[in-house]
């Protein structure tokens, strides 16, 4: 009799043993499963809005061509009127592609060494990438304009832009929105706080006068021999 | 004895009961929980399936009718009018400069795949990064490049590139690797200067597959502006010197 008593609680202790093992492996299971698919889920939403807002816009944008259109297919624009918008046009490319000075609101960045780390051309790349997702319209570093094919180079103690030479300290010139290119210089464990803690001088002001000059047009840096329109 | 045996037995067959009772409790809530988010998941990446079709569709509508848009203002050539022409010709020019035309030439294609999952290693130091990618782009503008894209995206010079876990924004749109750079230049400079840099002798250290090929007849698309150029620009007022 007392053998059986010992017997079954053995057993009863046994399976108990088990399933608190099992329980708790499955709560874990669970866990990170449900963190997965949440991450998962909620990129999908970001994805979906992101999508939709492009639709949209590009919706907007077929609407505006479409009017456009149908004004040029009448013909009913005179000479003079063509020119002006061809002259409109021409201007905005031009601008788009840097070759004129341009002023507006932004954001001046200096960035210097305090000491022994030089500014490395990684600093400026990612200021730079930085304050082009706060969706900036020109850039400069120490007044040289940043066009599409322009490098930022670390030689030594300076830095290459465009095939020219630049000195400490750098000065990054940006214009869009102030508050919204400061923000996302500012942001927490962003590209500034990661520069400090590489022991580098940054300083990010925003200014309402901000002239960034064209790039310069002597053929050296906006090159295109080697390109050939498709049509 | 008998007592605190009685009394160890209830204490133990009390547990047991509860923990089966939370055992089946907690794998019922978790296959409802389960089902449900399966299926929010499954409509999300239906829905996102139909509206990325749609904005393709929509890109190609886009496109036909700045074809059109060109196609007439082309015909507005008349050689009685030379400041109309000379304009025309000043257009396409600037078009060219601004990265809004598609262009052709020689170059250099560069693919990058995440590494190959191995067990030990963080998964944060096998997928590509942001850097990776703008490093990789300012050793081939160094070497002259003409024009980029990755994945055909034009890269304009307020183009970011950022990475979002194992995705890249570019421009508008996000992407999964493979990451497609296409560089038009000359071909052996692009080729060298990338082969012996420092950002591709890191990225084949830890695994992630860097494939560089030269080739002839690269086609390298124009920027697809979901929005009117002058919204692009407006904060920019033109300096006259």
């Amino acid at each position: 009799m007392k053998f059986f008593k010992q017997a079954a609680l053995t057993v009863i202790c046994l399976i108990l043993g088990i399933v608190i093992a099992m329980q708790y492996r499955s709560v874990i299971v669970n866990n990170s499963l449900a963190v997965y698919e949440q991450q998962r889920s909620s990129d999908l939403i970001t994805d979906l809005l992101r999508e939709k807002e492009n639709n949209e816009q590009l919706s907007k944008r077929i609407e505006e061509l479409q009017r456009e259109l149908e004004n040029l297919r009448t013909g009913s624009e005179n000479e003079t009127d063509r020119i002006a918008k061809l002259k409109k046009e021409v201007l905005e490319y031009q601008i788009l592609a840097g070759l004129k000075t341009v002023k507006g609101k932004g954001v001046i960045v200096t960035i210097d060494s305090l000491g022994n780390t030089p500014v490395d051309d990684s600093n400026i790349l990612a200021v730079l990438n930085e304050l082009r997702a706060a969706d900036v319209q020109a850039l400069a570093v120490n007044d040289e304009r940043i066009i599409a094919t322009s490098e930022v180079r670390r030689a030594g103690s300076y830095m290459t832009v465009n095939g020219r030479k630049l000195l400490p300290p750098y000065i990054i010139k940006a214009i869009a929105d102030p508050v919204k290119l400061e923000n996302s210089l500012k942001i927490m464990y962003g590209v500034v706080d990661m520069m400090k803690y590489y022991d580098l001088k940054v300083e990010v002001k925003q200014e309402d006068n901000i002239i960034i000059p064209g790039v310069r047009d002597d053929g050296t840096v906006l090159r295109h021999d080697l390109l050939t329109p498709v049509e | 004895m008998l007592k605190k045996n009685k009394g160890i037995l209830f204490a133990v067959f009390f547990l047991f009961g509860m923990i089966i009772t939370m055992q089946f409790r907690t794998i019922l809530l978790a296959q409802q929980q389960n089902v449900m988010r399966q299926a929010s998941i499954q409509t999300l990446s239906d829905e996102l399936r139909q509206v990325k079709s749609e904005g393709i569709e929509l890109t190609d509508q886009l496109r036909k009718i700045e074809e059109e848009i060109d196609e007439i203002m082309t015909q507005w050539r008349n050689d009685d009018n030379p400041m109309m022409n000379e304009l025309l010709k000043e257009r396409k020019q600037a078009q060219l400069f601004s990265g809004l035309l598609d262009v052709k030439g020689s170059g250099v294609i560069v693919t990058l795949n995440d590494a190959p999952a191995r067990g030990e290693m963080d998964p944060m130091e096998l997928i590509i990064h942001d850097m990776d990618i703008i490093k990789i782009l300012n050793e081939l503008k160094t070497a002259g490049a003409q024009a980029l894209s990755i994945n055909d995206e034009r890269i304009l010079a307020t183009s970011k590139q950022f990475c979002t876990g194992p995705t890249i924004l570019i421009n508008q749109n996000r992407y999964p690797v493979p990451y497609i750079i296409k560089a038009i230049g000359d071909p052996e400079v692009l080729y060298s200067a990338l082969v012996d840099s420092e950002a591709v002798v890191i990225m084949r250290v830890y695994n992630i597959q860097v494939d560089i090929r030269k080739e002839t007849d690269i086609v390298i698309p124009k920027f697809r502006a979901y929005q009117d150029i002058e919204r692009m620009i407006s904060g920019l007022e033109v300096v006259n010197q």
